[in-house]
């Protein structure tokens, strides 16, 4: 019995126009795939996105003018800092992992998500995670552990949906009628098994009550596994996870296959086992040993090479299609990110190295490197898959205003460009201020006096925030406005139709009419 | 740098269950062709239709964020969407066009 | 946004027609479709078709869920093609699943033999114009495809272990004196050991195994250096742990075994290559016999060609001179010449007598014999071109000969110095004998001998097989780079070795038309090469083919026969037609205008050509008012010449040999002037006509004797005995099957265009392996010295020796390329 009321059913027999694009539904497969869950994300990642962005113009504001907001505890500093952090990483950048892996994983394997209430379990549990972090991070709950400061009730819940994640994906892999797996789903994998680990291991701690806990570790340990975790937290979070959405969205998006399928297998692998032992580069002239220092510092200058592997097989991807960045603006997104990537993998390494940290550690050219790489690859791959996702998810040939997704790219550019170049002279600047030495030895300046000399690059800062923002609130208005001018539609799996339509179950109407 | 005790035998368990599982993969040939799947993502169209047609007395169930029976959906899901209530969508269909 | 998809598909579901390149012409289809047929016989489907199970594996009958079959594809261009023919495949109603591997060109089928045939499943891979065989070397593709991966799994573990051995063993290196405590160090030692063992006993298994079997045969390879190293170093390394004095080398010991694997797992994607174009080639179109049927016992024997794999014992089957004896049977005639060399290796051609048995894959080295058949074919026989192919296989070059050779003795050499060095450094340092002895052996690289040689003929051979040019004889490589003469024959060598009809002079009052319409009646069904060209001229122009019975073929002159209204007609050389001299030179100085030959393409013939064209003429005389003895003569109607154009490529070939400053011969069987007329054409100055195969062989010995290294290219029986006296000879296209035994090179495509490839591939493949050479003597002339006086450092020792291997392997796989 149909739901679906007969005048709202669109007619297809008879009355399809030339040049329209027609499915012939078989009965024999009564499988769609799931894009609810797609949905659901991928509008929160927007969502989300905004929030994020929003808190970080509203912190960065505070640096330059800090009371700004009248001394409210909730929305002071070292409050809505860590809400900024885990908003854009975990709420933006973590819908937008989990709408694409969803969407990647169903695609490839020509199978319907696997997993039943799971499949909710992870949307609902996930926004939940999310707002208990906005609830609490204000409130002053925290573990005060970098990318890790939920407490633990929020770090059980975020426990369960990963498992849940973890199901529904491999579950999803197992059932797939397609014998290979394709390369992105290994990073998307990966990504979420090093994640599970991760967070297990570092969010160890003995709680003391329903908000409060210790962490299982202490002192220089406790640093050194925290930023184990938080260097592969960027590593395989940040990394490896969008390095799948790349592998995907690039290929489909510029209508060529990856450049070198072999060196996409073998960056992966590469990847995965260098990335490991970088973490101590975060501890450069800390009371970690020395020793710890060194090997940081040279397996971070080893992953060099991994990334750039992969930065240049996304970006090869396009020899003979170069023209196409011309006209299409989500591919600028996507081969624009990649080329922010590679920067920050090179800045990375760099500025792992001893004698150059004793420079840039604690300046905001930490800062700079941490944000080419969120707002410039992160950012703008995120939002180039979402472009190309929502039209889909809707039933739309393209978004409400192609337009629009062409001044966002140049917005957040820009944005993107100001905000670093500000942090890189500002960082460079406290280094040498902060180092700077009189003949007799005592420092040459004032603390305060380098905040001075900051000012006002954080103005520069913000307003380069508040470009990323703006662009970011237009896409949130072209995803509105592709949603309300389309409706959700839910593709079919396709098998072999020996109808003319090479299996895809989608044929064109030719001119003279079927 | 006692956190060396967890970390390092934590990542040759790591190492044990990667190597593993590559070998798994490589039996059941996943590394043969490292070529051709380059081109499938391109052969499978994810762009949406224009029309359906649909073969007569297919049983059309609502399809949720829960649900995961193979529903024939075909072309709607009341499902989480900004646009909510199914007059609004029938409104939107004059629209479109 | 247009995908690819929507353009791409109408474009393969438009365009029917095959890519030209794998020569696929789709007016054959209805044909090919025939002879897809032949695939159903069930000795083919026992040979290529295995009943598998639900996960594959092959299952007795019983078990048996599903026919599976592995398939060679041609015309692959692009992974969107292995889309293409999966998805076509699948909707195939009956096909229980299909999957094909780009990179190998391999299609794995399984279907239900009961709703689908091979045959079918070949048509449908054809009707996308993509031509797959199934073939023969099952066993030994899932045997080199189980080999590809164990090497993988080696190189993977090692390269893990490599890394993350790295990272451990580094703390040591860079901590100072007292930073780093015993007991973490101990950690990072024995997690060190732990990832160390998987590469000793697993990765590194295929060098002890190597070295055990050469110690056994007394040789000296070069696995067995690396192995004492190896160990050497693992057992210093456990007892520094477990003393807890002294270092560990555990990094050393994985990243050398990493880097050594892939050096040979280079190698082998090499040999992978060959191996498969090999099986590529060997999956040739059933081999067809001449069965000879007749209708009743007083009819004559008709030849009708047939799958050898249809011959059953008692049938009667022709083998053309020079071609391969398709079956087991006795002699029926007086007696034959037979080339046995491919079968016992014996190179002179047997003469056998009637009724003696004639073995199967024996090659006819004389007239045209027939045999009775005693045996049906074995499914099992290998053909012609995998017998070949392992000849080749079989001999050894010269170069990897001496490489064995050089390399066994220096290692042993090595083995001897590394020992001395031992124990001079008792005497100097004993702390440190053991580990400047052992640093000695790992730095050593013989690999460009023993790796590096192979690689490189393998890559080359591996090009040349991706062209279809078989090497046949172990010595062909190192010859042909050094080749100073080129002779070549004329006839199917230098020209297609088909003759076009070139010219048509008509009698007055007959029609082009109707002449070709006789001409074609008379040679219906012929296999003459004039009769052939006579009947595609008349096809194409559409014209109608008269009805002539009784036809009477007389070898050598002509064929005869009669008009339905009792006109008798020839067709044939002047004398068959009992034309007399004088009528046939006016004939000949064209008294009538010529009519215009039909266009042929690569036609490059002089003017005077003309004369020294071939001839027929076609004649009639009207029976029916024939009284008593009295016959009254035959009137010409017509007359035809044939001319054998000369390949497009030939004068491009020849103008480049001369260029790259070779001299180029002439030799031909056919008339001087003729001949003379061809190397005018193509610029070669060395030609000679009417030769007999006796004197061609005189002037290739002669050649030899003045030091000249001599490359003979040829296709017909006649060469076969200059093609075994030259230093190296080239068969190429459609050459007999003896010219094939006999020749070193065998090319199957047609046409000259591989010459050059060819000798410019060898030439690089030995300038490339000189280089290893001397990059050898270099690198191992300052390596080892060094090493012996301390001053290399293990983990350095295991860098220099293992990125030496990889260079010189990387330089030999360039062979691979362009």
């Amino acid at each position: 019995m149909s739901t679906i009321a007969d005048d709202e059913r669109l007619s297809g027999e008879g009355q399809a126009n030339p040049g329209d694009r027609v499915v012939t539904v078989d009965a024999t497969i009564g499988e769609t795939y799931n894009y609810s869950v797609v949905r659901g994300f991928a509008v929160m990642t927007v969502v989300w996105g905004v929030v994020g962005m929003l808190v970080g113009v509203v912190i960065a504001a505070q640096l330059a003018w800090p009371e700004f907001l009248g001394g409210i505890s909730w929305l002071s500093y070292g409050r809505l800092r860590p809400l900024h952090t885990n908003a854009v990483i975990f709420a933006f950048g973590g819908s937008a992992l989990f709408a694409t892996s969803y969407y990647v994983v169903q695609r490839t394997c020509q199978a319907r998500l696997f997993g039943g209430p799971l499949v909710g379990f992870t949307f609902w549990g996930w926004q939940l995670v999310i707002v208990l972090a906005a609830i609490t991070l204000p409130l002053g709950i925290t573990q005060s552990k970098e990318y890790a400061e939920l407490e633990w009730p929020i770090d059980i819940l975020i426990a369960a949906v990963w498992v849940a994640y973890a199901i529904v994906f491999f579950g999803t892999i197992v059932k797939r009628r397609v014998p290979h797996i394709y390369v992105a789903n290994w990073f998307y994998g990966a990504f979420i098994l090093t994640v599970a680990v991760l967070h297990l291991v570092n969010a160890a701690a003995l709680p003391v009550s329903a908000t409060k806990s210790y962490s299982a570790y202490a002192g220089v340990q406790d640093a050194m596994i925290q930023w184990w975790y938080g260097h592969n937290a960027v590593g395989f979070f940040l990394t490896a996870g969008f390095l799948g959405m790349m592998y995907y969205f690039i290929p489909k998006q510029a209508e060529r296959p990856i450049y070198s399928y072999r060196l996409s297998i073998v960056h992966f692998w590469a990847l995965i086992f260098t990335y490991m032992w970088a973490g101590p580069h975060h501890l450069h002239y800390t009371a970690l040993p020395d020793w710890t220092q060194s090997v940081g510092m040279v397996f971070s200058l080893i992953l060099l090479a991994p990334s750039w592997g992969g930065m240049i097989n996304g970006v090869m991807t396009l020899s003979g299609a170069w023209h196409k960045l011309r006209t299409d603006p989500i591919l600028k997104f996507l081969i624009v990110s990649l080329s922010f990537y590679g920067m920050s993998t090179f800045e990375g390494p760099m500025m792992s190295i001893k004698t150059v940290n004793a420079l840039s550690h604690y300046t905001d050219w930490t800062i700079g490197h941490v944000h080419s790489g969120a707002l410039g690859w992160v950012g703008l791959i995120s939002m180039g898959s979402i472009y190309y996702l929502v039209p889909r998810l809707f039933g739309r040939q393209e978004m409400y205003s192609v337009r629009l997704i062409e001044v966002h790219f140049w917005i957040a550019t820009l944005g993107i460009v100001a905000y670093i170049a500000a942090m890189w002279v500002a960082g460079v600047m406290q280094g040498l201020m902060w180092r700077a030495t009189n003949v007799d030895g005592t420092l040459t300046y004032a603390f305060v006096e380098s905040v001075k000399a900051t000012w006002p690059y954080y103005v520069v800062r913000l307003v380069g925030g508040l470009l990323y923002l703006s662009g970011m609130l237009l896409m949130l208005f072209n995803v509105i406005m592709t949603m309300r001018s389309g409706q959700p539609v839910d593709a079919r799996v396709s098998m072999p139709e020996p109808d003319g339509s090479g299996g895809t179950g989608i044929s064109t109407v030719p001119a003279a009419a079927r | 740098m006692e956190s060396l005790i967890l970390l390092v035998p934590l990542s040759l368990v790591a190492i044990g269950v990667a190597v593993a599982f590559f070998f798994r993969m490589n039996a059941s040939g996943q590394f043969d062709d490292d070529v051709g799947p380059a081109w499938s993502v391109l052969m499978d169209d994810d762009r949406p239709a224009d029309r359906v047609i649909e073969p007569p007395g297919i049983d059309v169930k609502s399809d949720s964020l829960d649900s995961d029976q193979g529903a024939v959906s075909g072309r709607r899901s009341p499902s989480v969407s900004l646009t909510t209530d199914r007059g609004r969508l029938a409104e939107n269909e004059h629209h479109r066009r | 946004m247009a995908a690819i998809v929507d353009a791409g598909l109408d474009d393969y579901y438009r365009r029917r027609i095959g890519p030209a390149e794998s020569g696929f012409v789709p007016e054959d289809i209805q044909a090919s479709l025939d002879g897809f047929a032949v695939y159903d016989e069930p000795e083919t489907t026992a040979r290529h078709v295995v009943e598998v199970d639900a996960q594959g594996m092959p299952a007795p009958a019983g078990n048996a869920v599903a026919a599976e079959v592995l398939l060679s594809v041609e015309g692959l261009r692009c992974g969107a093609c292995v889309w293409l023919v999966e998805r076509r495949l699948r909707a195939l109603p009956g096909i229980v699943a299909a999957s094909l591997n780009f990179s190998t060109a391999r299609a794995r089928v399984r279907y239900d033999a009961s709703q689908v045939s091979l045959s079918s499943v070949l048509a449908r891979i054809a009707s996308v114009g993509y031509r797959a065989r199934p073939f023969d070397a099952r066993e030994r593709e899932s045997r080199l495809k189980a080999e590809s991966r164990s090497k993988l799994q080696r190189l993977f573990v090692a390269g893990i272990a490599t890394t993350q051995v790295m990272m451990y063993a580094l703390p040591a290196y860079l901590a100072g004196a007292e930073e780093l405590h015993p007991t973490h160090e101990r950690l990072l030692d024995w997690a060190s050991l732990v990832l160390t063992t998987p590469v000793m006993l697993y990765s590194a298994r295929p060098f002890f195994s190597r070295a055990w079997r050469d110690l056994l045969a007394r040789q000296a390879g070069m696995d067995l250096p690396v192995s004492i190293a190896l160990v050497a170093a693992f057992v210093v390394s456990l007892q520094a742990i477990v003393t807890g004095q002294g270092e560990v080398w555990f990094d050393s010991i994985a990243m050398f075994v990493f880097l050594l694997l892939g050096a040979r797992w280079l190698e082998w994607q090499a040999r992978l290559r060959a191996l498969r174009a090999i099986d590529d080639i060997g999956a040739a179109a059933p081999e067809m016999a001449m069965k000879l049927e007749r209708a009743d016992p007083d009819a004559g024997w008709q030849a009708v060609r047939v799958p050898t794999l249809r011959l059953a014992p008692g049938d009667r089957v022709r083998v053309s001179s020079g071609e391969r004896v398709p079956v087991d049977g006795r002699l029926i005639g007086k007696s034959a010449a037979l080339d046995l060399s491919l079968i016992s290796g014996e190179s002179l051609p047997e003469t056998i007598a009637e009724g003696f048995s004639v073995p199967g894959g024996a090659i006819n080295a004389g007239a045209p014999l027939e045999l009775l058949v005693e045996k049906a074919a074995s499914g099992s026989a290998l053909s012609m071109i995998e017998r070949l192919m392992e000849r080749g296989a079989e001999e050894k070059p010269a170069l990897v000969c001496i490489a064995d050779r050089v390399g066994a003795v220096f290692v042993g050499m090595l083995l001897l110095f590394a020992t001395g060095v031992f124990i001079v450094w008792l005497w100097v340092d004993p702390s440190r004998a053991a580990l400047v002895a052992l640093t000695t052996l790992v730095v050593s690289c013989p690999c460009a001998l023993s790796l590096a040689t192979p690689a490189a003929l393998a890559a080359a051979s591996g090009r040349l097989l991706r062209r279809r040019v078989l090497i046949t004889r172990g010595h062909a490589i190192e010859t042909l780079a050094k080749v100073t003469d080129v002779v070549f024959d004329k006839t199917g060598t230098l020209t297609r070795g088909q003759p076009v009809l070139a010219g048509m002079t008509l009698a007055e009052n007959v029609s082009r038309q109707e002449a070709l319409g006789l001409a074609a009646g008379l040679e219906a069904g012929t296999a003459h090469p004039f009769g052939k060209a006579l009947l595609t001229t008349a096809h194409a122009e559409g014209v109608a083919v008269a009805d002539v019975i009784d036809r009477e073929l007389a070898s050598g002159s002509g064929v005869a026969g009669c008009r339905g209204d009792g006109v008798e007609l020839r067709l044939g050389s002047a004398n068959w037609c009992e034309l007399d001299d004088v009528l046939a030179a006016r004939w000949r100085r064209g008294a009538l205008p010529e009519a215009s030959g039909s266009a042929h393409e690569g036609f490059h013939a002089p003017s005077h050509h003309r004369v020294s064209a071939s001839e027929v003429f076609l004649v009639s005389r009207d029976q029916s008012a024939k009284t008593g003895c009295d016959t009254s003569p035959f009137v010409p109607l017509a007359r035809f010449t044939f001319v054998d154009p000369l390949r497009i490529e030939s004068l491009d070939v020849v103008a480049s040999l001369e260029a790259q400053g070779m001299r180029v011969h002439l030799l031909s069987g056919d008339r001087s002037t003729t001949v003379e007329a061809f190397a005018s054409a193509l610029r070669i100055d060395s030609a000679s006509g009417s030769a007999t195969p006796i004197d061609k062989q005189r002037f290739v010995a002669d050649l030899q004797a003045s030091d000249k290294v001599v490359l003979m290219v040829g296709d017909g029986i006649n060469d076969a005995p200059v093609l075994a006296l030259a230093d190296i000879s080239l068969a190429i296209g459609d050459a007999s099957d003896l010219a094939r035994t006999a020749a070193d090179v065998v090319s199957l495509a047609p046409g000259l265009d591989v010459l050059l490839p060819l000798l410019d591939s060898s030439r690089r493949c030995v300038r490339i392996i000189h280089q290893n050479l001397a990059w050898a003597a270099l690198y191992n002339a300052t390596a080892i010295p060094a090493a012996a006086l301390g001053w290399v450092s293990p983990w350095a020792a295991a860098l220099g020796m293992a990125g030496s291997s990889l260079l010189v392997v990387g330089n030999a796989l360039r062979l691979s390329r362009s």
